[in-house]
């Protein structure tokens, strides 16, 4: 599409625009909502998806977990598809149902159409992650889960208002079936305030520009993100590579899940093969498609942040999915954890395939997710209660070219925030012991992964707990010859007779007050060799306690004077010559 | 006119639970109960008129819940705090109008539905945590608009379900049979006050029969090992029946919290086979009687506690007790029915749940 220099300008005014939209309705929810799962750790993402009477193009979207928004295009057309026909101004969407263009069913879409001219052209919309979905496991994680009713409450499109007047029935059944009716009341209308407010800004820059106007600046902002992404992919050698992962297990007995990626490069296009990946299987990391295509854009994404992110972007990109397997599930296969495990193996297995193309883009840009959840009565408020905490896996971060792993979440993941421990403290009966890194745990590399981190926390009520580890056995990888990163474990109740090792799961766990948890989250694997990584680095990894002196001689061959903490230039020279002589080619 | 009335309604809640069966496949054998309330949402007759307590509660909470009703109109529950006894049990309710206006009366429907959610087909498990681990809770919901059915509300029921199309196929003939019930009823609501004065005098006149203070055991096992036993007092205070529960067990990690209205219907039960009362006096019984149960305890369970074994444990350990206490023959008035309960596991026995699987697929 030709633009003239005006329209050109208009197109970006408009684009920027309507990405600050995306950001005021991010901010809408932050400030609005109750549970902390959004306020603090801001687990949703919001989205402006452009309708032209055939297709739904996503057009815009804030700072946003991004397998939530990619999946919500599938949840707006599934929306018209069922409503086809009935779709009116002042009406608010709903849908939470994995298999209806869904994730998971905690991950709840909210989408308010905004009509122009008598019919709908743009949608706002917010996905977010909330706290309980009923079902038979407080917090939505279902260790034991083999069904899709094990999980929660599934909601298909539905109308939350219909023509400006809220369903009141409608209401009442989605949050009658949380556990935390009155604080996800509120999180709810957050959501829909957001999208509200979101398509009064699209009606502002409508009536400013007129209809025509945005609708060709929309139709050259996908244009544009496909053209650069098609110039970036021709760059690139053409050829087929392939990746995998390997998820420990699917919580059902199944062990060693591998995700297997193709990506074949050919000419200005990419086809993303997952076939060979593991079959569908009795736990609750079975992904469905639309969680699955998030996740390989995901990667895609990681590789080249800078193209504007819009269904422009993902039209270079063909997916291929192999039937019944656990990257394209079928129904009832439980679903629940598939967002992170298995969702972190496709976007690793697409980054590995990816890592003879653009060495110097690979990196860790999955989430290692351990989790746990713990549900009892506050004895200060009386109230029931139920929080995870993403303190947890706090760590998965790897080493990128030019870049170690910071401390935190790989960066597709941050949009989401760690919430202060002080004010979980405030709202739970916990007390933290210990949040730090650990010692020697930083996966090596040219660029070090960033350190595991340790974490403790005694519960003050007894309580039950939920917990769910991944990557014990099959850690985070390293690219480029960077090493994996250290693996993911929990200890419920620490140091009592009933102390357990977990390794997998475990559901329902009773820890009486005072009992602690412990967890290890292992962090992301390293980039290049650690015989190449800069000494004075090195020194300063010892500094900061992140790499103790042995452990900066065992991994990275440099040798530090214990007495003066200085680099040893000779013999380290000698000990890298010594062991790059050894050395598997890179 | 009363008796007349009673008997016309009493056949039209036979032919309503017949237009739900003949809307059903043949071989769908799980109970159903029709009912009519007046204006006043007094349950009026009801061919199980000892569940009327819990009809009455479910009535209640259903046309609380909606501002306006209109002709057409078809909402339903199966949620304990709404009245249900247990939570596959789902009450559909239908508006009685003479005239414009609120409703005169309202008819009621009751059935287990196949499955909606949880652990285990059939939606009872002793490994439910609480209410939610035990299906769907389908708070008031209009299934039928002024005649239109809502997609909303039979998706959601369809999704939730283990047998979308037996569950499709029971959604609407819990409708046609409500709507059938509307259709053959309204001749009652013109003698509805005449009909609660005559069940409230018959009621009244055959509790005096009872005088002093009885005390009873109840006991039944429960699925997977132990017993529940209940000791119950039973007083005669003027024209009410008391009826107390000392030393009433705390509520429980299993699946047998009950609530007040369940209590209520099994107390009403025992004492209408005590009494010998007949359907049209029975309905009245919970208007005489005065349940002394601590809050929290299990007879008086949060709502937030799994309730899949409340009727066919608790419940009927509440009946046997009633029953000792009244000196009955407990084997005459009980109602044998949904869940059908597995001793060992708890769980729907693996008759019944062959049969709903083999109804889903032939479906």
């Amino acid at each position: 599409m030709e633009l003239s220099r005006s329209e050109l300008i208009t197109a970006e005014i408009v684009r920027n625009y309507l990405e600050s939209v995306c950001e005021e309705m991010s901010k809408i929810v932050e400030n609005t909502a109750i549970s902390q799962i959004f306020s603090e750790a801001h687990d949703y993402s919001t989205g402006i998806f452009y309708f032209d009477g055939s297709e739904v193009s996503l057009v815009a979207r804030a700072q946003a977990v991004p397998v939530h928004i990619f999946a919500a295009l599938t949840s707006v057309e599934t929306a018209l598809r069922i409503y086809a026909g009935s779709v009116d101004e002042g009406d608010l969407f709903f849908v939470s149902d994995p298999y209806y263009g869904g994730s998971h069913i905690p991950d709840w879409t909210v989408i308010r159409p905004v009509f122009f001219g008598g019919r709908p052209r743009f949608f706002t919309s917010l996905r977010g992650h909330v706290n309980d979905v009923g079902g038979c496991a407080p917090g939505g994680y279902n260790t034991l889960a083999r069904e899709i009713w094990h999980e929660g409450f599934r909601c298909p499109p539905v109308k939350l208002e219909e023509r400006g007047v809220p369903v009141k029935d409608i209401w009442n059944l989605i949050l009658a079936n949380t556990r935390q009716a009155n604080e996800i009341s509120g999180d709810l209308h957050a959501m829909a305030g957001a999208c509200t407010v979101g398509a009064r800004r699209v009606e502002e820059i409508v009536r400013k520009y007129g209809l025509p106007a945005i609708e060709r600046s929309v139709a050259w902002v996908l244009d544009y993100s496909e053209a650069r992404l098609r110039a970036e992919i021709r760059s690139w050698s053409d050829g087929a590579y392939t990746g995998s992962a390997v998820l420990d297990h699917d919580f059902a007995g199944g062990r060693d899940l591998v995700v297997k990626a193709q990506v074949t490069v050919a000419g200005d296009g990419l086809t993303i093969d997952l076939s060979g990946s593991a079959p569908q299987g009795g736990g609750f990391v079975n992904s469905v498609a639309a969680n699955t295509i998030s996740n390989v854009y995901s990667a895609i994404v990681s590789i080249c942040p800078d193209i504007p992110v819009n269904s422009g972007y993902f039209r270079p990109v063909k997916i291929v999915l192999p039937p019944a397997s656990v990257v394209n599930c079928d129904p009832p296969a439980p679903v629940g954890h598939s967002t992170v495990c298995i969702g972190s193996d496709i976007m690793e297995a697409v980054m590995k395939a990816l890592e003879r193309v653009v060495p110097q883009r690979v990196g860790a840009a999955d989430i290692d997710l351990c989790n746990f959840r713990v549900y009892g009565t506050n004895s200060k408020t009386g109230d029931y209660f139920l929080a995870g905490d993403l303190n947890v896996t706090a760590m998965s971060a790897g080493g990128t070219y030019g870049v170690d792993g910071w401390g935190g979440w790989a960066a597709p993941f941050c949009a989401l925030k760690l919430p202060p421990l002080e004010m979980y403290e405030f709202q739970f009966p916990f007390r933290y012991l210990q949040m730090e890194y650990a010692c020697d745990s930083a996966a090596p590399g040219r660029w070090r992964g960033a350190p595991a981190s340790h974490y403790r926390r005694a519960m003050l009520d007894p309580v039950h707990c939920i917990a769910y580890t991944q990557g014990y056995r099959h850690t985070m990888q390293g690219y480029c010859g960077g090493r994996p990163g250290a693996g993911n474990i929990f200890v419920v109740n620490e140091g009592l007779p009933q102390e357990m090792r977990i390794e997998e799961a475990c559901y329902n766990v009773p820890m009486p007050a005072g009992a602690v948890i412990f967890a290890q989250s292992g962090a992301g694997g390293g980039w290049g060799d650690p015989l190449e990584r800069d000494p004075e680095a090195v020194r300063e990894d010892v500094l900061d306690e992140y790499v103790s002196i042995d452990g900066a001689r065992r991994d990275y061959g440099v040798v530090i004077d214990p007495g003066t903490v200085a680099v040893d230039r000779q013999a380290t020279e000698a000990l890298r010559a010594a062991r790059g002589a050894r050395a598997a080619p890179r | 006119m009363a008796d007349e009335a009673s008997d016309i309604d009493v056949a039209a809640l036979r032919r309503g639970e017949a237009s739900f069966r003949a809307a059903m496949p043949a071989a769908w054998d799980g109970a159903v109960f029709g009912a009519l309330a007046g204006g006043g949402r007094r349950v009026l007759v009801a061919s199980d008129p000892c569940s009327s307590a819990s009809l009455g509660q479910t009535l209640r909470s259903i046309s609380d819940f909606f501002d306006a009703w209109q002709p057409g109109d078809v909402a339903l529950t199966n949620d304990v705090q709404c009245g249900s006894t247990h939570p596959s049990e789902f009450t559909a309710v239908a508006p009685l109008f003479s005239g414009a206006g609120e409703p005169a009366g309202w008819t009621l429907l009751r059935a287990d539905c196949p499955d909606i959610g949880g652990w285990a087909l059939g939606s009872v498990s002793p490994r439910a945590l609480d209410i939610w681990s035990e299906g769907a809770r389908i708070v008031p919901a209009r299934l039928v608009a002024a005649g239109r059915v809502r997609r909303e509300v039979t998706d959601m029921l369809s999704l939730n379900s283990r047998t979308p199309k037996l569950i499709g196929a029971w959604t609407m003939a819990l409708v046609t049979g409500v709507q059938a019930l509307a259709d053959a009823l309204p001749k009652a609501l013109a003698v509805s006050a005449a009909v609660a004065a005559d069940a409230r005098n018959r009621t009244a006149n055959a509790l005096a029969r009872i005088s002093g203070e009885h005390h009873g055991i109840g006991a039944v096992p429960i699925p997977g090992g132990g017993t529940l036993a209940l000791q119950v007092q039973v007083r005669r205070h003027g024209e009410r029946l008391q009826v107390s529960f000392p030393d009433s067990p705390q509520s429980s990690v299993q699946p047998l919290n009950a609530s007040r209205a369940i209590v209520a219907d099994c107390v009403a039960r025992a004492v209408a086979a005590a009494l010998t009362l007949d359907v049209r006096a029975a309905v009245a019984l919970p208007e005489f009687i005065e349940l002394a149960i601590a809050e929290g305890s299990l007879l008086a369970a949060s709502w937030r506690l799994p309730a899949g074994w409340a009727r066919a444990v608790t419940g009927r350990a509440v009946y046997l007790a009633v029953c000792n206490a009244l000196d009955t023959d407990a084997s005459r008035g009980w109602l044998e029915r949904d869940p059908y309960l597995d001793a060992a596991t708890g769980g729907l026995d693996r008759k019944r749940s062959a049969h709903i699987a083999s109804l889903e697929m032939r479906s």
